[in-house]
């Protein structure tokens, strides 16, 4: 009887918890200021990775899972700004990561082709999402063909028209878009809206390996750069 | 222990399926917020299409020049609204091209009517007439089919968002396929049609560019020339190698070139033929500012210098962080010859040249014949808009957007309206405006980057 009424506070606290948890979920991410160790999990380390990703010093995922990618993210991160490189994430870490600031870049429209000074944030994202880790004239490549669409008649007359354009880029569609643009795809864009055309004059550019419409390689193929060709 | 399992049991199944609904639901709305925006694209779209078809029927029959003029300036903004809509419309799967085109002609054509067409004191040609005529029987059946389209979406509650999920991203056919069948029966019907020959000064032209002197040259000697040119411009060369071959307007070996110790390439296109050194990309990082635009300027003149780029004017500088372009055009005579611009990024750092662009000077530069302007200087600038302040003037050939090689004598007119910095192009035969260039640059964003 004893053991029985044990088991039923135990159930009831369970229960509790599994509410409680649920509900704190949310909460953990503004308090954020657990230690987090090499091992730690919850929705806190994936406020930390994400931290680390705006502020450029995380590249994987937020999976809310401290490895060892994000502790060598950490360390580099504790490095940068003067704290003992531990990768435990205690109160210093967690008060420096709130006060950094993500490197800041002036970005000005150049050239003449270029319709309205969103141009230059709206393809820097656009070949950051599409063309990250492609090398740089393959970002130049991308933004060359998005400016390309701009002044043909075949597709919409601006900037944000061609990028909007619903399932013309992978990277709006899985979110890639939505991030910070790296600094190299910045550059590239400048480079773009500038003129400058490594492909001459291409409008279309796919993934070999991925690319799922057919009529795509109906497509003069003009040039290979990186992981996309390009044609037009 | 069953006692315990079954509470525990059911309340994380309750649990779950409460989320789970409330993340269905929140799927939902998403879903119908996206499809209420692809349904206002589509119907729009629809609208557009009828518009226009009843405009060109209006101009078609109208009489009265007031008439005319309006039907035209409305087929010319709905024109331009129907391939905006078009490309709201979750369909890019389906190759529309000639529609796309058919749309497009229409904005061009009308536009041209009413620049080019006195039509207070002329009618439309027949010539006119005609293509209008052609346009009224393409754009019905554009319309007709997008109506049947239409009518099948409101009576069958079809959905762009399932065309975008099933047909777009997995490639398969749905049950009910009628929008893109709709959309690949309209491209097939227009492509039908003969193609439509329009006369010079309808549409823009980007001029072909002009063979390039020399012969063919080899992968290898592609590579040799790169590597001689960066061995020039920024130290030893260890390793160059191919990158890519394009076969683009001007064919082109792409050649990549590595410094020593550094792992980051720099980009230099060597045109198949001739093997000039067309352009130039290096990628590094970029310090503090340390030279002025005069300094920089005046190394950007050595840099073309040093390529047999010579008197070249200086035509616009364009800025961002610690790096400016400079715009150069060569001169003829003192006539600056718009058409063979040639670009230099040059870094403030240290005051390099980090890209370099000559396209358009390979594609279009030549020797030319320029007539002399019959209207003199002071005749352009004493006739000038109060508003506008005269700074400078100069001679120049600026090329003409709607014909084919074609140039037209300009002077060169920098000046201001308030702070607003701008060229006017003035045709130095008929003394019209030619062309306003806005130099002002728009304002600065800022944007964070990873």
């Amino acid at each position: 009887m004893f053991a029985n009424k044990r088991i039923k506070a135990l159930t009831f606290i369970l229960i509790l918890a599994t509410f409680i948890a649920l509900v704190a979920m949310d909460f953990v991410s503004v308090i954020g200021n657990r230690t987090l160790v090499y091992g730690s999990t919850g929705q806190d380390v994936k406020t930390l990775q994400s931290k680390l990703k705006g502020l450029g010093f995380h590249k994987g995922k937020a999976d809310g899972v401290y490895g060892w990618e994000t502790l060598r993210s950490v360390k580099w991160f504790q490095d940068q700004f003067g704290l003992k490189n531990d990768g435990v994430v205690g109160a210093s870490t967690w008060a420096a990561l709130n006060k950094a600031k993500p490197g800041v870049i002036t970005a000005q429209k150049g050239g003449n082709t270029a319709t309205s000074s969103n141009d230059v944030a709206i393809l820097a994202k656009m070949i950051s999402g599409e063309a990250r880790g492609e090398p740089y004239i393959g970002q130049v490549a991308v933004g060359a063909v998005i400016m390309n669409r701009v002044k043909d008649s075949k597709f919409p007359n601006t900037v944000y028209g061609v990028c909007f354009q619903p399932g013309a880029f992978d990277a709006v569609r899985d979110g890639q878009y939505f991030n910070p643009p790296s600094a190299s795809s910045l550059k590239a864009a400048r480079s773009a809206i500038t003129g400058y055309d490594p492909t001459y004059g291409a409008l279309y550019y796919w993934n070999p390996v991925t690319a799922t419409s057919k009529w795509i390689w109906s497509r003069r193929i003009m040039l290979r750069l990186g992981k996309h060709v390009f044609g037009i | 222990m069953r006692k315990i399992l079954i509470p525990i049991l059911t309340v994380a199944l309750l649990v779950t399926g409460y989320f789970a609904y409330n993340q269905y639901r929140a799927n939902e709305d998403l879903m119908r917020r996206a499809e209420s925006q692809y349904q206002r694209s589509f119907h729009e779209l629809v609208f557009n299409v009828d518009t226009i078809n009843s405009q060109l029927a209006q101009t078609l029959i109208s009489s009265s020049p007031e008439q005319v003029m309006l039907s035209l300036t409305n087929l010319w903004r709905e024109s331009f609204a129907a391939n905006s809509n078009l490309g709201g419309i979750p369909i890019s799967m389906v190759e529309l091209d000639k529609t796309d085109k058919l749309i497009n002609d229409i904005a061009e054509y009308s536009y041209y009517i009413l620049k080019t067409n006195n039509l207070q004191k002329q009618k439309l040609t027949s010539k006119e007439w005609d293509k209008l005529q052609e346009f009224y029987e393409r754009s019905k059946v554009v319309r007709n089919e997008l109506q049947s389209v239409e009518a099948a979406v409101l009576d069958r509650d079809l959905s762009f968002v399932e065309v975008e999920t099933v047909v777009m991203r997995r490639g398969q056919d749905l049950a009910d396929n009628t929008i893109v069948d709709g959309f690949r029966i309209i491209e097939d019907k227009v492509k039908a049609f003969p193609d439509l020959q329009f006369d010079e000064g309808v549409q823009k032209i980007e001029p072909e560019p002009r063979p390039i002197a020399g012969k063919e040259i080899s992968e290898e000697e592609a590579v040799a020339i790169a590597k001689e040119f960066m061995n020039n411009h920024d130290g030893p060369i260890t390793k160059a190698e191919i990158s890519f071959s394009a076969e683009g307007k001007i064919p082109i070996f792409g050649v990549r070139t590595f410094k020593e110790g550094q792992d980051i390439p720099t980009y230099i296109e060597v045109t198949k033929k001739g093997g000039h050194v067309i352009q130039m990309y290096m990628e590094r990082s970029i310090k503090e500012a340390n030279i002025d635009f005069q300094a920089a300027e005046e190394n950007a003149q050595d840099f073309l210098k040093e390529h047999n780029l010579t008197g070249m004017e200086l035509v616009d500088i364009d800025t961002d962080t610690n790096t400016a372009v400079f715009t150069f055009v060569p001169t003829e005579k003192q006539i600056r010859l718009y058409s063979d611009m040639v670009k230099t990024h040059v870094a403030l750092d240290t005051g390099q040249i980090i890209s370099f662009d000559q396209t358009s000077y390979l594609a279009y530069h030549h020797e030319r014949t320029i007539p002399a302007p019959t209207i003199a200087e002071e005749q352009v600038t004493g006739s000038m808009n109060s508003n506008f302040e005269v700074q400078q003037v100069n001679l120049a050939m600026v090329p003409e957007e709607f014909k084919e090689n074609q140039e037209v004598l300009c002077y060169e007119v920098r000046g201001k309206m308030k702070e607003e910095k701008f060229i006017l192009f003035i045709n130095a035969d008929t003394g019209e405006d030619f062309r306003i260039v806005r130099l002002t640059k728009p304002r600065e964003f800022e944007i964070t980057v990873r």
